[in-house]
């Protein structure tokens, strides 16, 4: 029993940590964003004024004022599956009442975080990747796909030992 | 230290000095030299962590935090690095948390000192306070890029004085039996 | 520990022991005074720095995050505070892991037993005292290892005490707070503790700073994850520990009055203590923040002895007063000479098990000697050993 109480306690901290990561993960993608859309901004804008007549400036200024929102659009889906399953990850790591929901979803970030790690390496493999994409943006891709690998995983885990140790200690009473 | 020990260190706060000199006299090229010192230095800070954490944390109660945050500093380090220009206010906030939490640090290390009774040091004092005012002053003048270069050289140039300083120090590193 | 066990507690363990009240009281002063003898009261009577026994606050904070640094730190705080339970204990990991793994503090460890044996060669009572606050805070502090090392000695945040009522214990969650000033609050389970910054080398995470003031609360009895625990939990029960250490006191105290032959570790001599038993477990047990009371209270019902607050002006006053030919003579200059060879002993040993967090040691009259340890070199050159 002692050793499912210690495996219960090493699994609920990483839901933890995994479902803290996985939010931070998502914060951190709409700062860098945000980010690179103020930096190149500017160099957009004087590019559209050299390349193109007033009129086509208007046009375009609206397609990028479009996919501006459609990216926002899609970063914010993804921070609010990201918020769901974090969340509960972490409700369910500190030993308070959590559902199963939060798990589910979990697969689905499991298998957007594996698509983002093979165009990682397809971008890589098309030698489109800058020198930082072709060392730290795997290694990072990566981590996010273990986060999520192990949030998964443990979230059955977990639900399975406490499901355990309620039944010794029914069949010990 | 060694004598050896000590010319190095000289040596390289005089390095120092004379980068932080070149910085303020040319700001223009010594914004470019800051933003890219502190990218390289988020990514360093990312690599340090994670190495730590396969060295060292990964045997730890909670160790897996150091991981992640290991991998989200490299990943900013990378971002800023990949940058054709940091924005300003990024710069300048980065240099006002980073001397805003040292100032804070040193004013309460001197606050205990003096509340238990103990004699508290006047370069601890003068140096929490030199922090807050730059950390201050990196928000009055947030959209200088003379104020981001004018802190970061003072930091640089503080970081020079005290290495001097401790070169001449006796320490003892032999232990007798 | 604090001042009313290391001052009162070794005082009525002395006494027990058959020492004489003044005796008995100047063991306690000197074990009190392991925990006040830093660099700076050092400097202040201008006596060797390398005696310092301890490290005020501000002296850590001021020190640096360098090797020669660390190493500095861990030479005092495993040496007089922490003293490692197994330089040799098997654990996976990497060579620095497993170094600072290996300083991990705890009772009756070859170095316990190495402590009182010294003792008995120095033969005098500032000697004592100092062996008896080293063995004592190998019970309060185990757990702990006296170097910076987050991965060693950081907790969870999910520490809780165990309450002592009727129906056994029940589990209460300690809420731990940053304050510098504010005080423990025992009653609503609120304690002060250091704040983790992350850092490997950070003196917030030196010894017990991260578990706060609980270990050094003789009433306090708590469950806790440590970090190098994998996990699992460790169960603290101050109150029986600290029996346990004035027990071992005790029986240390006859080792080096001469009316114990040998002194072995994870001996206790409970039957000396029994007739005080039930009253010192309750000086223990009463959940106070500060027992010199009861302690005074103790010492004097049972032995009408009385003794004075903790005062070094008197000791300082004898130090500095001595001509320089003299000063070893004083209980000062003796309290020195013990303090350099039980750092000597602890870091020599540390060193020789092949682990440099306390840095390198040397013989003397190998290479440059270092002035303040060739007076130990001489003093043990004049009482004549082989050390």
């Amino acid at each position: 029993m002692e050793d499912l109480e210690v495996s219960l306690r090493r699994r609920s901290d990483t839901l933890y940590v995994s479902g803290s990561a996985m939010i931070i993960f998502g914060l951190w993608s709409v700062i860098r964003f945000t980010l690179s859309l103020t930096t190149h901004d500017a160099v957009v804008t004087e590019q559209l004024e050299q390349n193109y007549d007033p009129a086509a400036i208007a046009d375009k200024q609206v397609y990028y004022f479009l996919v501006y929102v459609l990216s926002y659009g899609l970063l914010g889906m993804d921070m609010l599956l990201r918020l769901l399953v974090g969340l509960g990850a972490r409700r369910e790591g500190k030993g308070r009442k959590s559902g199963m929901g939060y798990a589910v979803l979990s697969v689905f970030m499991l298998l957007w975080e594996f698509w983002q790690l093979l165009l990682v390496i397809l971008n890589i493999f098309e030698g489109r990747a800058y020198v930082m994409d072709v060392v730290i943006t795997p290694v990072v891709q990566f981590s996010c796909l273990l986060c999520a690998a192990e949030l998964s995983w443990n979230a059955v885990k977990v639900k399975l030992i406490k499901r355990r140790l309620k039944k010794e200690v029914r069949d010990a009473a | 230290m060694t004598n050896a020990g000590r010319v190095r260190n000289i040596l390289f706060a005089l390095i120092q000095t004379a980068a932080a000199v070149y910085m303020i006299a040319e700001p223009a090229d010594g914004y470019v030299f800051v933003a890219v010192i502190l990218s390289f230095s988020l990514l360093l800070m990312g690599a340090k962590t994670i190495i730590y954490y396969f060295s060292m944390a990964r045997h730890m109660v909670g160790g897996k935090r150091m991981l992640y945050m290991g991998v989200l500093l490299l990943d900013a380090g990378a971002f800023a690095v990949s940058l054709d220009s940091i924005p300003r206010a990024v710069v300048l906030l980065y240099l006002f948390i980073s001397h805003a939490f040292s100032g804070v640090i040193d004013v309460l290390r001197v606050k205990e000192a003096k509340d238990s009774g103990y004699p508290f040091s006047k370069f601890t004092l003068a140096t929490g306070i030199i922090n807050l005012v730059s950390a201050a002053l990196c928000i009055v003048f947030i959209n200088s890029e003379r104020t981001a270069v004018y802190i970061f050289c003072a930091g640089i140039i503080y970081s020079a004085i005290t290495r001097i300083i401790s070169s001449f120090r006796e320490t003892r590193i032999i232990f007798i039996n | 520990m604090q001042l009313d066990f290391h001052y009162y507690a070794t005082a009525a363990a002395a006494l027990i022991a058959g020492y004489d009240p003044d005796q008995s009281i100047k063991t306690g002063f000197f074990s009190q005074m392991t925990d006040h003898c830093s660099r700076t009261f050092l400097s202040g009577i201008k006596a060797p720095l390398n005696a310092a026994t301890t490290q005020l606050m501000l002296e850590l904070m001021e020190s640096g995050s360098d090797p020669v640094s660390m190493q500095d730190i861990t030479r005092i705080w495993a040496s007089f505070h922490f003293l490692p339970a197994d330089l040799k204990a098997q654990v996976k990991g990497s060579i620095l892991y497993k170094s600072k793994y290996r300083l991990i503090c705890g009772p009756d460890g070859a170095l316990a037993g190495e402590t009182v044996r010294l003792a008995k060669r120095e033969g005098t009572i500032e000697a004592a005292g100092l062996a008896m606050h080293v063995l004592a805070d190998t019970w309060a502090h185990r757990y702990f290892a006296g170097t910076p090392s987050l991965v060693i000695n950081n907790i969870g945040d999910d520490l809780e005490e165990l309450i002592p009522g009727e129906d056994g214990f029940t589990r209460r969650p300690v809420k731990f707070r940053h304050s510098l000033t504010a005080e423990d609050d025992p009653e609503n389970g609120i304690y002060n503790n250091s704040l983790n910054n992350y850092s490997e080398k950070s003196v917030m995470v030196l010894g017990h700073g991260r578990a706060g003031h609980l270990p050094d609360l003789s009433f306090a009895r708590y469950v806790y994850m440590p970090a190098w625990g994998d996990y699992r939990q460790v169960i603290k029960d101050n109150p029986k520990e600290y029996y346990n250490a004035f027990c071992q006191m005790v029986y240390a105290l006859k080792y080096l009055r001469g009316e114990v032959g040998e002194f072995e570790t994870g001996v206790y001599d409970y039957e000396a203590a029994e007739p005080y038993g039930l009253r010192i477990k309750e000086i223990l047990e009463k959940r106070q923040l500060d027992a010199c009371e009861d302690w005074k209270a103790f010492l004097k019902e049972n032995w009408d002895v009385v003794p004075g607050d903790f005062d070094t002006r008197a000791a300082e006053k004898e130090y500095t007063d001595a001509p320089d030919s003299k000063k070893d003579d004083t209980a000062i200059g003796r309290f020195v000479l013990a303090a350099l060879a039980q750092k000597s002993m602890v870091s020599g040993s540390i060193f020789r098990s092949g682990n440099l967090l306390a840095g390198f040691s040397a013989d003397p009259g190998k290479g440059k000697g270092i002035k303040d340890f060739m007076k130990l070199k001489d003093y043990l050159g004049r009482r004549g050993t082989d050390d």
